[in-house]
C-alpha cells in the first residue's frame, strides 16, 4: 500500500511492470476490486485495446483508462454535480472573436488586428497556457504592476500586451459565467470532487506514459494519487539519472532525457508538498524491450556517449538507413521494406512509420501505401471541411456572402445532399455558363428563356437555346426548386437588416429541413454500411454530431447578438471550417503512421523513421507570436511557467529524437532525401548522424535508379513499357533483361492482366482515321464551304475535320471575347460607312462626327450577344471607347481616299448563303465541286479608271504573307478578289479590273518615339498614313491608288516601293507585276479546289503545320481532343521562304501547270 | 580552431567590440572568416554570446544553410573537444534555432513578433507566385469595373491607353505590366 515510482529508460518495461501490477491486483478479487489507469490522451485506446486483450483480465469492466482531464469530469459527476455544459476550442474562440470585435477601442496593443480571425486562436492559446500553469490572467495584476515599473522596453511592451489578455480575459470569464460554462472554475471544483470521489479511494492508480505535464494535470494527479490508497507512477527516467540520488538535483538543460526528468521531480515535489508519503522507486535496469542487441547497446550508447560504438552483422543489420531523391521516394522505399518484412513474417501491426511532422509525408503515404496495397492508419484528427454536411453549410454561407453567386448555388447542389443529382447539376453549370446568365436572376420567379450565341464561321449569331424540350424543363425544375427553398434568404431582413445569430440559423436549419438533408444523409450513411466500409460511416455521424453541437454552441454563445448576413456567413464559415474528427482505426492489422512527438505506440517490431533531415527533425519550431520568447523569458524570471518557448523547444527535440530512436523492438530504418526541389543538397539530421557514433558502419543505401525500386507488378511493367520506349538509346542490362523474361513468361494472374492491358500501348500511335464512304456522307462531292475552312485544313486536318466535320465548340466565355470586338468593329463601320455612302455624294469629303458614330455604337451595343456589352461597366467603357478608334480610322481613310479616285462602293457584300451574290463555284481536277460562300467586308471602286479594290477589316495589323498564302494557310482575302471576278458583270459598268486587296488595320498601337515632342500630331497628314492598309496590289493599278508616286519612290499611302527604273522593289513592296499579280490569283484558285479534294477523300490527319518552330496548336481549341504527342505525331513541315522565293514558287507552279 | 589563418583572418575573426568590415577578393575566404568569427563569438570570446544572439544575414537561402552548416560544424567539434562544457552542448543544439537567414527571412521573423503593429493577421503566411497571381488580377478586375463604373474617364482611360497596346479596358486586365 502507498505510492511508488516505477523508474527506467525506453524500453526498460514500464509499462509492462505496471500491467503485471494491475493483473495481479484485479485476478485476486475480480468482483470487488478496480483501478484507474491514467495515461494521455492519444494513448487512451491503444491502452485500453492492450488490456481489452490480455486473457487474464478478462474484460475491461472494472478497469477505466482515462486522461487526466476526463478524471476531473467523471469525479464531478459521479459525486453529484450537475453536467456542465459542453464548450469546446470552437466555442471558445466564438466568444473571443465577439469579444475582441465588441471591445475593440479598449484594447491598448493588439486592438489593430483585433478583426483578424486568426488573433482569437492565439489568445485562446494564452489563456489556456496561463490556465495550465495555475495563474489565470485575472490575477496577474501584480505582475503588469511589476514590469510596468520597469523602464525596460520589452517589459512595457509585455505589460501592455498583458493588460490586454487580463481584460479579455476577465470578459471571457464574465462571459461564460453567465452561461455556466466556466471551465476554469469548473475545473478547482473538479480538484475537489476527486478527493471525495468514492471510486477512487480502493482504486489501483496507475499513471503510465506520461513525459510532460501541464500544471492543472499535475494537481489532478496530486489529488487522485493522494487520496488512492496505492498509485504507480512510471516515469521515463535513466537509472544513471543524479535525481536517483538527489531529488533536488537540477537536471542539464541539455540532458537527452532533461525533458521526462524534469517532469519526475515537479511531480514528486507537488505529491511530497500535498502530503503523499512515497515508497522507494522501483529502478527498471534492463532493456526487455529490444530483441536486437544493437537496439539494445544502441539505447544505452545514447544515455552514455562513452560507451564504445556496436558492431552489427552485416548480414542482417537491425539498423539501416535509405537516402533518396525526393519524399515521395522515401516513402516508395519506406514501403518495399514493409513488404520485404512481410515476406519475412511481420505482421502490419508490428510495424510503425514515423516522422516529425508526419503532414508533409501523407499525401505521399496515401498514394504509395495503396498501390503497395498495404493498409495503414494514420494518427491525427482529420478535417471535417470536405464532408458535404459541412461543405453545404459553408456554400449557404457564400450565398449569403456574395449575394447568390452561381458558385455558391452549385456548390450547395454538388453536395449531394439535396434531391438535385449530379447530371442535372451539370445540365444547369451548362446552361449558366451558355447563356451568361447574371446571378440576379436566381431571385426573379419568371422561368429563364435566354438566347445563346454560337460562334459560326464568319461571326457570332444568337440562336435560341440548343437545349432539348426536356433539358430545358429540368433548368426550369432546378430554378424553381432552389428559389423555393431558399426564399428566407431573399427576405429584406436577411439582406439587409440586422437579425440575431439565433434567427439566422433557425433559418438556415429550415432551409436544411426544406431542401430534405436529413434524408439524403441518412441515405449516405446507409450507403456506406452497405459498402461495409465502417470509417466512412464513422465520419458521417461524427459529422452529423459535430455540425449539431457546433450550430447549438453558437446559439447557445451568440445568440442574441444581432450580425449582418455577410459577418454571419463570415463566422459560419470561419466556424465550420475549423472542425475536425477524430477516427479509430478500423481493423487490427495495419500499419501505423503518426509524428513522433504525438503517437504513441504498444512495442512495435519495426520503426521506420521518414524524413531524417535537419531543419526536419529537430524541428524548429516558431516563436508564438502573441508571447514571444522574451516575453516568456521575462515571465518565467517572474515566477510563471507558461508553455516552453522556441528556443526550449529545441532542446527538448533530443529527447524526441531519443523517443524516435528507441521505439523499435528489432529493427530501426531511417529515411532522408538528400536533395531539395532546386538541386541544393540538404544536410543529415544529428540524429542520423547519431549512429554512426553509435553503432559502427550502418548500412546506408542510396536509392538512384527506378529499377531498385520496383515492388510489384503494375512497377514492374510500367518500368519496361518506359524502357522499351527509349530502347533505342538504353541498352538493356541483364537485370532489366531478366525482368522482361519473367514479366513475359509468368503465370502470375495479376503480372498477367496487368500485362495484356499495358501491351498494346507500345503499338499506340494517335492516327485519325475517316473512311471514304463517311467522308463523302460528312462532306460531299459537293463541298459547301468558306475560305477559313481551307485555312484551317491547310493548318491541320484535323482541326479541320474536330471543327467543320465533327463541329465541336468549345463553350462560349462569359466575358469579352476578341470575338465580340470584332464583330463590334464590323458592324459599326459597315453602318457608318453605309450612311456615309447613301447621304453623301463625295465619301472623302463627307462630314463625320464622333457623336454620330457613339450612336451606331449604342445601336449595335444592343444587338449583340445578350447585350453583353451592356451587362458590366467595363464592357460599356468599352462600347464607349470604339468612338475614337473608329472616329480616327475614318479620318485617316477619308485623307487616304482623297489623293486617288477609289470610294466605298459595296459593305458587308455576302455572297452564297442566300447572300445579294450566288457562292462562288469551283470545279475539282477529281471531279467534284466546290461552293464557297462567305462576307467581302468592302469593296472600293474607281469608276474613271474601271478598277476595284478589296478592303478587309481587321483587329491588329497584319500583312499578307507569301509563304502563308504558298502553303495555303492564308487564301481568304484572295479569293474575295476571285469572286468578284466571277461577279463582275454586277458591278459597275461590268468591266471592272482588280486594283488589289488590302487589309485595314483598325486599332492603333502606341508608338514609341524618342522624345514626345516628335510624336506625329493627329492633325498632321502624316499621321494618319502612318499605318498603311497592307496585302496584294496590281502593279498597273498604282498611279490610280497614288497618283503622285514616281520611279525611286516609296508611296506615303501604300506599301509600294518603286525603284529608280520603276520597277517594283523585292522588299517591302505588296505591288507585282499585272502578270504576276494573275498567277497569284490562279495559284489562289488551284489551291483552293487541291485543298477541297484532299477534304473530300476523308484525309484528317493529325498532322498540324511546323514553320520554324510555329505551330496553330497553341491557338487550337481541338489540342485537347488530338492528343497530340510529339512521340507519335509528326508536324507537317513547311519552309520559311521570304516573299520574293514564295512569289517565285507561285509563279513557276503556274507557268508549268500552264 | 585551424590555425592556418594569416593575421589579417585571424585579426578579422576575433576582433571585438566595435562594428567591422571585411573587403576582401573573391576566393580569400570571407565565408570562412565569417564561419569561424560566429563560432570565435558563440565560444570562446569574452563574454560569450549566445547562438541565439547572432544574426546572420545571406543573400540566398542555400548560403544562409551553407553559413549554418559551417557554423555547427565548428561549435560542435569545439564542444566535442570539451564535453563537459555544458554550455557549449547547448549552443550546438541552440545554432539550429539561431537567426541565419536571408533579408526576407528576417523580414518575416520581425513581422510575425509585431503582427499586431500592422494589423495583420498573426497566422499571416507568405503568398506565392500563383496566389500573388490571382490576387492581382482580382484586384485589377475590380479596380477596372470600379474605375469604370465612376466614369472617372479622363484619368482612368489615358491611363489604359499609355499602358494597353488595345484601347479597351478589359485587356488592361490581362496586361503584364499592370498585373
Amino acid at each position: 500500500m502507498g505510492t511508488r515510482f516505477v523508474l527506467g529508460q525506453a524500453g526498460s518495461g514500464k509499462t509492462h511492470y505496471l500491467y503485471e501490477v494491475l493483473v495481479d491486483h484485479i485476478s485476486q478479487d475480480p468482483l470487488n476490486r478496480h483501478a484507474l489507469v491514467i495515461v494521455p490522451k492519444q494513448s487512451t485506446f491503444i491502452t485500453e485495446q492492450a488490456l481489452a486483450c490480455d486473457p487474464r483480465l478478462r474484460g475491461l469492466i472494472n478497469i477505466r483508462v482515462t486522461a487526466p482531464d476526463q478524471i476531473g469530469e467523471m469525479a464531478l459527476i459521479e459525486t453529484g454535480a450537475s453536467a456542465g455544459a459542453r464548450l469546446d476550442s470552437i466555442g471558445r474562440k466564438l466568444i473571443i472573436t465577439y469579444l475582441l470585435q465588441t471591445h475593440i477601442d479598449h484594447l491598448q496593443h493588439y486592438g489593430k488586428s483585433a478583426i483578424q480571425p486568426g488573433l482569437a486562436e492565439k489568445i485562446d492559446q494564452a489563456f489556456l497556457e496561463f490556465e495550465y500553469a495555475g495563474r489565470p490572467l485575472e490575477s496577474i495584476q501584480d505582475l503588469i504592476d511589476r514590469f510596468l515599473q520597469n523602464q525596460h522596453s520589452a517589459s512595457q511592451t509585455l505589460a501592455r500586451k498583458l493588460t490586454d489578455l487580463k481584460l479579455l480575459y476577465q470578459l471571457y470569464r464574465q462571459f461564460l459565467e453567465r452561461y455556466n460554462f466556466d471551465s476554469y472554475h469548473r475545473q478547482m471544483q473538479a480538484l475537489d470532487a476527486i478527493r471525495n470521489w468514492p471510486f477512487i479511494q480502493n482504486a489501483l492508480i496507475l499513471v503510465d506514459d506520461f513525459y510532460d505535464l501541464t500544471v492543472y494535470e499535475r494537481q489532478i494527479l496530486t489529488a487522485v494519487v493522494s487520496t488512492a490508497p496505492r498509485s504507480l507512477i512510471s516515469m521515463l527516467v535513466s537509472p544513471h539519472s543524479p535525481l536517483i540520488q538527489n531529488i533536488h538535483h537540477l537536471p542539464e538543460e541539455t540532458r537527452l532525457l532533461f525533458k521526462s526528468e524534469h517532469t519526475y521531480r515537479k511531480l514528486h515535489f507537488a505529491l511530497t508538498q500535498s502530503g503523499v508519503r512515497l515508497e522507494t522507486p522501483t529502478i527498471l535496469t534492463e532493456s526487455p524491450r529490444f530483441r536486437s542487441p544493437v537496439l539494445k547497446s544502441l539505447q544505452q550508447g545514447l544515455q552514455d556517449r562513452h560507451l564504445p560504438p556496436i558492431k552489427q552483422d552485416p548480414d542482417n543489420p537491425s539498423v539501416q538507413r535509405i537516402e533518396t531523391d525526393t519524399p515521395a521516394a522515401e516513402v516508395d522505399a519506406a514501403a518495399c521494406y514493409v513488404l520485404d518484412l512481410l515476406r519475412q513474417g511481420y505482421r502490419l501491426r508490428d510495424i510503425c512509420i514515423l516522422a516529425r511532422s508526419i503532414e508533409e509525408y501523407e499525401p505521399f503515404i496515401e498514394s504509395s501505401f495503396a498501390e503497395h496495397g498495404l493498409a495503414f492508419f494514420t494518427d491525427k484528427r482529420r478535417p471535417a471541411v470536405h464532408h458535404p454536411l459541412v461543405r453545404s453549410l459553408i456554400a449557404l454561407g457564400q450565398i449569403i456572402q456574395t449575394r447568390w453567386s452561381h458558385e455558391g448555388i452549385i456548390e450547395l447542389l454538388r453536395t449531394g445532399l439535396t434531391k438535385i443529382r449530379p447530371h442535372e447539376v451539370d445540365l444547369l453549370e451548362d446552361y449558366i455558363r451558355q447563356h451568361h446568365i447574371p446571378p440576379s436572376q436566381w431571385s426573379d420567379s419568371h422561368p429563364w428563356t435566354f438566347s445563346r450565341p454560337v460562334p459560326d464561321d464568319e461571326e457570332t449569331v444568337l440562336t435560341p437555346s440548343l437545349f432539348t424540350e426536356w433539358e430545358l424543363e429540368k433548368v426550369k425544375e432546378i430554378q424553381t426548386y432552389v428559389r423555393q427553398n431558399l426564399n428566407t434568404l431573399f427576405l429584406s431582413r436577411w439582406v439587409n437588416e440586422k437579425a440575431t445569430v439565433r434567427d439566422r440559423i433557425t433559418d438556415l436549419i429550415d432551409i436544411l429541413k426544406n431542401l430534405e438533408v436529413e434524408k439524403q444523409f441518412q441515405r449516405l450513411i446507409l450507403q456506406a454500411e452497405q459498402n461495409k466500409d465502417i470509417q466512412l460511416q464513422e465520419v458521417h455521424l461524427q459529422v452529423w454530431t459535430n455540425v449539431r453541437e457546433t450550430l447549438d454552441q453558437i446559439v447557445q454563445i451568440l445568440g442574441d447578438v444581432e450580425v449582418s448576413a455577410e459577418r454571419f456567413s463570415v463566422l459560419l464559415q470561419q466556424t465550420l471550417s475549423k472542425l475536425d474528427l477524430a477516427i479509430t482505426p478500423p481493423t487490427i492489422d495495419q500499419v501505423l503512421v503518426g509524428s513522433v512527438d504525438r503517437t504513441r505506440v504498444t512495442n512495435p517490431k519495426v520503426v521506420i523513421l521518414l524524413g531524417m533531415n535537419a531543419g526536419q527533425f529537430p524541428k524548429l519550431i516558431p516563436e508564438q507570436p502573441l508571447l514571444n520568447d522574451r516575453d516568456r523569458q521575462q515571465l518565467s524570471e517572474s515566477g510563471v511557467e507558461i508553455g516552453v518557448s522556441s528556443r526550449q523547444a529545441l532542446l527538448e527535440e533530443q529527447f524526441l529524437g531519443y523517443l524516435a530512436l528507441t521505439r523499435g523492438r528489432e529493427k530501426l530504418l531511417l529515411l532522408r532525401t538528400v536533395v531539395d526541389a532546386s538541386g541544393n543538397s540538404l544536410e543529415a539530421s544529428p540524429f542520423w548522424k547519431w549512429l554512426d557514433q553509435r553503432i559502427e558502419s550502418v548500412p546506408t543505401k542510396r536509392l538512384g535508379s527506378r529499377f531498385e525500386q520496383i515492388a510489384n507488378p503494375r512497377q514492374a511493367i510500367s518500368f519496361l513499357l518506359d524502357w522499351a520506349r527509349h530502347s533505342q538509346t538504353h541498352t538493356p542490362t541483364n537485370d532489366v533483361k531478366a525482368l522482361y523474361q519473367w514479366v513475359v513468361q509468368t503465370d502470375v494472374e495479376s503480372v498477367r492482366k496487368n500485362r495484356d492491358r499495358a501491351w498494346p500501348s507500345l503499338r499506340y500511335s494517335n492516327e485519325a482515321v475517316v473512311c471514304p464512304e463517311n467522308a463523302l456522307r460528312l462532306f460531299g462531292k459537293r463541298l459547301e464551304s468558306s475560305v477559313s475552312q481551307f485555312e484551317s485544313f491547310a493548318a491541320c486536318p484535323f482541326q479541320h475535320f474536330a471543327r467543320y466535320g465533327l463541329r465541336l465548340q468549345t463553350p462560349p466565355e462569359s466575358e469579352l471575347t476578341a470575338l465580340d470586338l470584332g464583330i463590334l468593329y464590323h458592324s459599326v463601320l459597315e453602318k457608318l460607312v453605309k450612311r456615309i455612302a447613301e447621304q453623301y455624294l463625295d465619301f472623302t469629303t463627307a462630314p463625320v462626327s464622333s457623336d454620330q458614330i457613339h450612336q451606331i455604337a449604342q445601336e449595335v451595343g444592343t444587338q449583340l450577344r445578350n447585350q453583353i456589352f451592356l451587362t458590366n461597366a467595363q464592357n460599356r467603357y468599352t462600347l464607349d471607347r470604339i468612338q475614337h478608334v473608329v472616329y480616327r480610322l475614318m479620318q485617316a481613310q477619308q485623307f487616304v481616299l482623297s489623293k486617288g479616285s477609289f470610294r466605298p462602293a459595296f459593305v458587308e457584300l455576302v455572297f452564297g448563303r442566300r447572300g445579294q451574290w450566288p457562292a462562288l463555284e469551283l470545279k475539282t481536277p477529281n471531279g467534284n465541286e466546290v461552293l464557297l460562300s462567305g462576307k467581302i467586308d468592302r469593296i472600293d471602286i474607281d469608276e474613271q479608271h474601271s478598277r476595284y479594290a478589296v478592303i478587309d477589316y481587321k483587329l491588329s495589323g497584319k500583312s499578307l504573307s507569301m509563304t502563308e498564302v504558298w502553303h495555303g494557310l492564308c487564301l481568304q482575302l484572295l479569293t474575295y478578289l476571285l469572286v468578284i471576278e466571277a461577279n463582275r458583270s454586277s458591278l459597275a459598268n461590268g468591266n471592272l479590273l482588280p486594283a488589289g486587296a488590302m487589309y485595314l488595320q483598325i486599332r492603333r498601337p502606341p508608338e514609341s518615339v524618342k522624345d514626345p515632342e516628335k510624336a506625329p500630331s493627329p492633325h498632321d497628314p502624316q499621321f494618319h498614313t502612318k499605318i498603311k492598309p497592307r496585302g496584294l496590289l496590281n502593279g498597273d493599278a498604282i498611279n490610280y491608288l497614288d497618283p503622285d508616286l514616281g520611279p525611286g519612290q516609296r508611296s506615303e499611302l501604300f506599301q509600294i516601293h518603286l525603284k529608280n527604273d520603276g520597277a517594283f522593289a523585292e522588299k517591302g513592296c505588296d505591288a507585282v507585276p499585272v502578270q504576276q499579280f494573275e498567277q497569284i490569283i490562279d495559284f489562289v484558285r488551284d489551291k483552293i479546289v487541291e485543298l477541297a479534294d484532299q477534304i473530300i477523300s476523308g484525309y484528317i490527319k493529325v498532322e498540324p503545320y511546323l514553320i520554324n518552330s510555329e505551330s496553330p496548336c497553341s491557338r487550337c481549341d481541338f489540342a485537347r481532343v488530338c492528343r497530340f504527342d510529339r512521340l507519335t505525331n509528326r508536324y507537317k513541315v513547311l519552309s520559311d521562304l521570304s516573299h520574293r522565293e514564295a512569289l517565285n514558287q507561285i509563279t513557276q507552279t503556274r507557268v508549268t501547270r500552264e | 580552431m585551424s590555425n592556418n589563418w594569416t593575421s589579417e583572418q585571424s585579426q578579422a575573426i576575433t576582433t571585438t567590440g566595435n562594428n567591422l568590415l571585411v573587403s576582401a577578393a573573391a576566393g580569400s575566404g570571407k565565408t570562412a572568416v565569417l564561419a569561424a568569427r560566429c563560432a570565435y563569438l558563440i565560444c570562446d570570446a569574452n563574454p560569450p554570446c549566445d547562438a541565439t544572439e547572432l544574426l546572420v544575414v545571406t543573400f540566398t537561402n542555400a548560403a544562409a544553410e551553407e553559413m549554418r552548416r559551417r557554423i555547427a560544424q565548428l561549435i560542435l567539434q569545439r564542444a566535442s573537444e570539451k564535453s563537459d562544457d555544458k554550455r557549449l552542448q547547448r549552443q550546438a543544439i541552440l545554432i539550429h534555432a539561431a537567426q541565419i537567414s536571408t533579408i526576407h527571412s528576417l523580414g518575416q521573423t520581425i513581422i510575425r513578433r509585431h503582427f499586431h503593429e500592422l494589423g495583420i493577421d498573426p497566422h499571416f503566411r507568405i503568398m506565392d507566385e500563383d496566389e500573388s497571381q490571382l490576387l492581382k488580377t482580382e484586384v485589377v478586375h475590380q479596380l477596372v469595373e470600379k474605375k469604370t463604373h465612376r466614369r472617372d474617364l479622363f484619368g482612368f482611360s489615358t491611363f489604359c491607353r499609355t499602358v494597353c497596346k488595345r484601347t479597351t479596358s478589359c485587356s488592361l486586365k490581362n496586361h503584364p505590366r499592370v498585373v
